[in-house]
């Protein structure tokens, strides 16, 4: 039992922020930007969600808020970067100091409890089943991840999605068949910052408050998360835009496992991320290694 | 104007400019390309055979002159309707596919949106059955899953020519696509290239393969420094065939040099 509960721990945080791993990998890998917008689609999710439910605001209507808050950000980096030629990262940069004033003026301080609300993570409640208390969230999230999971791999494979992949692997490419490499930029990345913003709500509400620090750290533990990931799935017999998809669940499941044990273990919570930045350094290291040794297999993209 | 031509280019000039460097790479350029006809453009490198494709395909603006597509006005029209009139095949392979695509991902985004006469086909292309009989059909002996990125450099320039062969547009630029291909990637890349024209499609192939260009295309011009400095019909091959070409304010060479 002493194991079991840092693995129960692990698993709820993973599938917490699996939505910000997501978001970020697929930006990174499938449309080609390197997106720092998540730093501030997450806080700033989460902040618009606790006022919102804090005015008594239903929770279906405050997610969705939320979600459309942070796609705003991505949409905006995009913008930024496709109009005025922006590089990828100062767009992002820019977009994150205007959510971390946005979410502060939001909600008026540096943090909103959701305490005396509930949470609807904890609920045990669904639709007359009775879920067992102690794993209610985890069976809600799972279920909640297996639905945008899938349907995420479903838009990726159709011809819109085929054409948001092309415009981020090749933009050249995607403009001579008729595509907006630009638009394609904008709703990639509003995507992307929607499911981020989606990990900042859930986030929020499973530990009872929004905090303007939430976002802090997020971008290497999405790195950490996308590299571990990449590294534990196989990746033949799957599509590459499924791959990375796939990976980027996993990735989050087992990063916060381990860092789950690694706290349970006696790691000072104040180490977690130089040990974060080790564990990214350790898995880019162990993979140089291997395509050194002429062992890179043949859906390698690198 | 002759409103029969597919591609109309009146006076057309290009000039570079870095670092207060002027380059002039186009001067004075006329030229008139009925639809469905096969035009090879040779010349030395640095002729401004790549500006003018790259202006015909949109990738730079027109500075001064006129150059009308289909009739149309190219100056101000929108990439969408540009990329309907005309496709250009990169001399570089990874310039004309995306890597993180597979090869029937790249069919099925080519194959234009069902709609009139295209839609069977179109459709057609969606099914990786389809798409395998079209690879096989076309000499390309990978499989519709497989990641461009794993592609060889031929793989993916004879993969960008058959995308182009699946667009819509009426007009095809080529940009020395053999270039960098082996004697069977070659033939089978003259072998789209035939079957493209045959369809009636506009052809402008730039090559350094003058006999290619001779036996192959239904008229051969040459750039000498900007100007066009041969056009040849090969209907006729003799001398006669040579049209003296209308005096250019920059005349580099000769007007009535052959090769």
């Amino acid at each position: 039992m002493t194991w079991l509960t840092p693995i129960e721990i692990g698993l709820v945080q993973g599938l917490l922020m699996a939505g910000a791993v997501v978001g970020f990998a697929v930006a990174f890998r499938l449309f080609g930007f390197p997106d720092l917008t998540i730093e501030a689609s997450v806080p700033l999710a989460a902040g618009t969600y606790a006022v919102l439910t804090q005015l008594g605001i239903p929770a279906a209507v405050g997610v969705i808020t939320a979600v459309t808050v942070g796609s705003a950000c991505g949409a905006m980096t995009a913008w930024i970067h496709t109009r005025f030629g922006v590089n990828k990262f100062l767009a992002g940069i820019l977009v994150v100091s205007v959510g971390y004033t946005l979410t502060l003026r939001l909600m008026d301080g540096p943090n909103v409890s959701l305490l005396q609300s509930g949470s609807v993570l904890r609920t045990t409640e669904v639709a007359g089943l009775s879920l067992p208390e102690r794993f209610a969230p985890l069976l809600l999230l799972l279920l909640l991840w297996s639905l945008i999971t899938g349907a995420l791999l479903r838009l990726l494979g159709t011809r819109y999605g085929i054409g948001l992949r092309a415009a981020g692997s090749n933009p050249g490419f995607a403009q001579a068949i008729g595509l907006s490499p630009r638009i394609a930029a904008v709703i990639g990345l509003a995507l992307c910052n929607s499911m981020a913003a989606l990990s900042g709500v859930l986030q929020a509400d499973y530990q009872g408050f929004a905090d303007v620090g939430s976002g802090q750290g997020v971008l290497v533990l999405a790195l950490a998360a996308m590299a571990l990931g990449e590294a534990v799935v196989p990746r033949r017999s799957i599509s590459y835009f499924g791959f990375v998809v796939i990976a980027a669940v996993a990735g989050s499941l087992v990063y916060h496992v381990i860092l789950a044990i690694a706290v349970r273990a006696g790691l000072a919570p104040t180490d977690l991320r130089l040990a974060t930045a080790l564990l990214v350094l350790m898995v880019v290291t162990g993979r140089w290694a291997r395509d050194n040794e002429g062992l890179m297999q043949p859906g390698d993209l690198r | 104007m002759n409103q029969s031509a597919m591609i109309q280019v009146r006076a057309l000039c290009h000039t570079y400019e870095r670092w207060g460097l002027r380059t002039s790479a186009l001067r004075d350029v006329r030229l008139d390309v009925r639809g469905g006809e096969w035009v090879a453009l040779t010349g030395a490198n640095g002729s401004g055979k790549s500006t003018l494709l790259k202006l015909l395909a949109g990738l730079l603006p027109v500075q001064t002159g006129e150059v009308q597509i289909a009739g149309q006005p190219w100056a101000g029209m929108p990439m969408r309707r540009r990329a309907s009139l005309v496709y250009l095949v990169h001399q570089d392979p990874m310039a004309g596919t995306a890597p993180a695509l597979t090869v029937g991902e790249h069919l099925a985004l080519a194959a234009p949106p069902a709609d009139g006469s295209a839609a069977a086909k179109s459709r057609e292309l969606q099914r990786p059955q389809a798409q395998g009989e079209f690879l096989e059909a076309m000499k390309l002996d990978v499989a519709p899953s497989q990641l461009v990125a794993t592609l060889s450099g031929g793989q993916r320039q004879l993969l960008a020519l058959l995308v182009a062969s699946l667009r819509p547009a009426p007009v095809i630029l080529l940009d020395e696509p053999m270039a960098a291909l082996d004697a069977d990637r070659t033939e089978a890349c003259a072998h789209t290239l035939r079957m493209l024209h045959s369809s009636g499609r506009t052809l402008l192939l730039v090559t350094h393969d003058v006999g290619f260009a001779q036996s192959s295309a239904d008229r051969t011009i040459r750039l000498e420094a900007g100007c066009i400095a041969l056009d040849q019909t090969h209907t006729q091959p003799s001398v006669s065939d040579v049209t003296p070409l209308r005096q250019s304010r920059h005349p580099a060479v000769p007007a009535t040099q052959v090769f």
